[in-house]
């Protein structure tokens, strides 16, 4: 378990998202009415980023083909995407936020 | 137990397979399909997989049949349908009774005209894998590639074949390349992209006579200029397949005449993607030819089938890849109202966006992702946006979203 500090809190405001590029996969930070949520930030069916996507109800939905995913389970919720996305557990302090990438999971 | 048939293993017709599934449908379903190959990504083929002479992507896991429970008939050509009857005939003789049957059997390319003295040897088209896999072993590092057409998939194969370490030459009939699809602006920029990375562009040229055997290698036009390459493809746009529905009788019209749930002249039948002419949501109806109308139309027409579907007038949304950049296009290009264009300050990219009454008609993004998923949902859903903020760039289109979604709460 080792969380790294990724952002600052006021990077992801409310309803947004945020890629960042710090570890060997890039991972999007979602602000979820002020909870923060991480995912992969490649959607599982294209190459795209889903930082860009439009996120709505706790769900991002991928800017290239219309595939939605869950940013909090990373379950797939509308195809053409059919694997789910790894999530990663995040951590806030202060204003500082922290992700854990080497425990990203995939839920089944 | 109810025979679903579908005409088609494309994306629609894929799409339709797996959406009849979700939606409860517990009937069987025979998938007819003339490629002899399961439903493969056909945007594909204009890009990484010629380029990377490899195959393209596959549209279902590899159990998908076995999990959908869908009777999979691949390289089978259906010779004719018989309406009154409900019968579907196919080359080896036997025939299947079907209960309700979906055309999903895509666009063929357009081919040129020609005068009659005009060789075609070296001349090939791109619609399918084989046409795909002829093309890979046709264009070699050095080759000069001639590209009759600059509409979408003329831009994405100079792209592609730029990419692959040869030369292409775009002729396009119009004075400015991708005018239908996307505009005069965008039109120009891609030509100066494309130009860039050294594809030489022709426009104002019509081809009359094309001569390629190894002695000519020329394609001539109709005011006498002569342009030589190794080979040329042609790539003047698509037509509907409607063969087989215009001879059971289905009023067609460039496509299929369906509604706005996908249904043709009876409640028998249905069409979706290229080969249906679907009801737009700004009037009028038309064959659409994108990935993600023809997804739509084809969930839509599932749920129609299984007496469910909910009407669906379409929104033109599309994408494509010219010249490195990642285009993406919404809603009619061309219409009343003010056009917009909206330079990416702190990039390349711009977004191009047409305004009228406080409604967003249309936009077309380069590499402006983000600025393009949030425009896309103030088209769908109709929102009223504040003029002034669309027309300044440093205002994020994800801001002026959230400032239209406020003002309807």
């Amino acid at each position: 378990m080792a969380f790294k500090k990724v952002c600052s809190l006021d990077e992801v405001p409310e309803g947004d998202a945020l890629r960042v590029e710090l570890f060997d996969e890039p991972i999007a930070l979602f602000n979820l009415d002020g909870e923060i949520l991480a995912t992969q930030d490649r959607c599982t069916h294209g190459d795209w980023s889903l930082a860009d996507g439009f996120l709505e109800n706790g769900v991002i939905e991928c800017t290239l083909h219309w595939g939605k995913f869950c940013v909090r389970t990373g379950k797939v919720k509308a195809p053409p995407a059919c694997a789910a996305l790894t999530v990663y557990p995040v951590k806030v302090e202060g204003n500082d936020v922290y992700v854990d990438f080497e425990s990203g999971k995939v839920n089944d | 137990m109810q025979n679903f048939a579908i005409i088609g293993a494309g994306l629609a017709g894929a799409t339709a397979c797996r959406s009849l599934r979700d939606q409860g449908f517990e009937g069987k379903i025979f998938l007819f399909g003339d490629e002899p190959y399961e439903p493969y990504d056909r945007p594909s083929l204009s890009k990484s997989a010629l380029a990377t002479k490899s195959a393209p992507p596959l549209l279902m896991g590899c159990n998908w049949s076995e999990e959908y429970r869908v009777e999979k008939c691949l390289g089978v050509r259906v010779e004719a349908i018989d309406l009154p009857s409900m019968r579907i005939e196919v080359r080896s003789g036997s025939d299947l009774k079907f209960d309700k049957l979906l055309f999903a059997t895509g666009s063929r390319a357009r081919s040129l005209r020609l005068d009659a003295h005009s060789e075609t040897l070296g001349l090939y088209s791109l619609r399918t894998l084989d046409d795909c896999v002829a093309l890979q072993g046709a264009i070699s590092p050095g080759a000069q590639v001639i590209i009759i057409g600059g509409g979408l998939i003329g831009c994405e194969l100079a792209t592609t074949i730029q990419k692959m370490g040869a030369k292409a030459i775009i002729l396009e009939t119009a004075n400015e390349l991708l005018l239908r699809v996307l505009g005069k602006t965008i039109g120009s920029w891609c030509r100066e992209e494309l130009e860039a990375i050294g594809v030489e562009v022709h426009t104002g040229v019509s081809i009359t006579h094309v001569d390629l055997d190894p002695s000519f290698r020329e394609v001539r036009c109709g005011d006498g200029r002569r342009f030589s390459g190794d080979l040329a493809i042609v790539s003047v746009g698509a037509e509907p397949v409607t063969d087989l529905a215009e001879h059971a009788g289905l009023a067609c019209a460039r496509g299929i005449i369906v509604n706005s749930v996908g249904m043709a002249s009876s409640d028998t039948v249905y069409a979706a993607g290229d080969v249906a002419s679907w009801p737009l949501r700004s009037g009028g109806r038309r064959s659409l030819e994108t990935y993600l109308n023809s997804q739509n139309q084809a969930a839509v027409a599932a749920g129609a089938m299984l007496g469910k579907g909910e009407p669906a007038p379409q929104v033109p949304i599309s994408w494509t890849e010219i010249a490195g950049h990642r285009i993406q296009m919404m809603g009619e290009v061309t219409g009343p109202g003010d056009v917009v264009t909206r330079v990416d300050p702190g990039g390349t990219g711009m977004t191009v966006c047409r305004l009228n009454g406080g409604e967003l008609q249309s936009v077309v993004s380069i590499d402006q992702t983000a600025d393009f998923s949030f425009a896309s949902k103030i088209i769908e859903r109709r929102m009223q946006v504040d003029a002034k903020s669309i027309r300044d760039p440093l205002i994020r289109m994800k801001d002026v979203f959230k400032l239209a979604a406020k003002t309807i709460a």
